[in-house]
């Protein structure tokens, strides 16, 4: 990782963290994985133009892409809510201390 | 040379404004109380910074949203693309949107320039220019 990925990896854990603070989330206790994951939205973004979740199928449709731009928490609300995470693990509901505790469910079964 | 171009009055925090000292075009941005001073134009296509958006340090550009670290200058992601969603477009407007894409990846972002800024006993802003 260069330099300058290091420098936006902190800018996009800046600006998320405005975003999903409302939304009663914060980035998981999980350093490493939050570090891993930004990483990759790092590329993602070099690569795609936007900080994609690294988690998640990109369509090529791109509305149905922009759904899934991190944080894309609001476009997921009823699903996370329920595992009290996002889908990738990047977020987790406030209250979370054991990210590793949380089930990984489809949407349909929320 | 220190120079005198606002009052910390006019820069809120989370604020930008444009002051000129000579031929140089400075854009002020407050970051929770402190003042940066960053060279106006966007190091993509020399929009106006302080007509952008300013977040903590980054500011924004608001042409193609490239972002900036008002600390460094440094530049922190690339333009984003015009999107036209299902607008409809004239075939020459969809030719001129293609080709301005492509160009858009081409182009190169550059760092803006930074100016060392301090804020004196009577309120006023102070930049360090020549």
């Amino acid at each position: 990782m260069t330099m300058a990925d290091a420098t936006r990896k902190d800018a996009l854990r800046y600006l998320f963290e405005k975003v999903v603070d409302p939304l009663g989330f914060k980035f998981t206790p999980d350093e490493e994985l939050a570090d891993f994951l930004l990483e990759q939205e790092v590329k993602l973004e070099q690569d795609h133009g936007a900080p994609y979740c690294p988690c998640q199928a990109r369509t090529g449709a791109r509305d149905d892409d922009m759904k899934i731009v991190c944080p894309c928490i609001p476009f997921h609300r009823e699903h996370f809510d329920a595992m009290k995470r996002c889908w990738c693990g990047l977020f987790v509901h406030k209250g979370v201390t054991d990210p590793d505790s949380l089930p990984q469910f489809p949407p349909d079964e929320a | 040379m220190w120079h005198e171009v606002a009052r910390l009055d006019d820069v809120v925090p989370g604020g930008t404004k444009y002051v000129r000292v000579g031929e140089e075009e400075i854009c002020l941005c407050n970051y929770d109380g402190t003042v940066y001073a960053v060279s106006r134009r966007c190091g993509h296509q020399n929009a106006p910074l302080e007509q952008g958006a300013l977040e903590g340090w980054i500011v924004t550009c608001p042409l193609h949203d490239a972002q900036f670290d008002v600390r460094t200058g440094k530049n922190l992601s690339w333009p984003i693309d015009h999107h036209f969603g299902e607008e409809r477009l004239s075939e020459a407007r969809r030719r001129f949107e293609r080709l301005e894409k492509r160009l858009q990846w081409k182009t190169r972002v550059h760092d803006l320039t930074t100016f060392p800024a301090r804020v004196n006993d009577a309120g006023g802003i102070e930049v360090e220019v020549g």
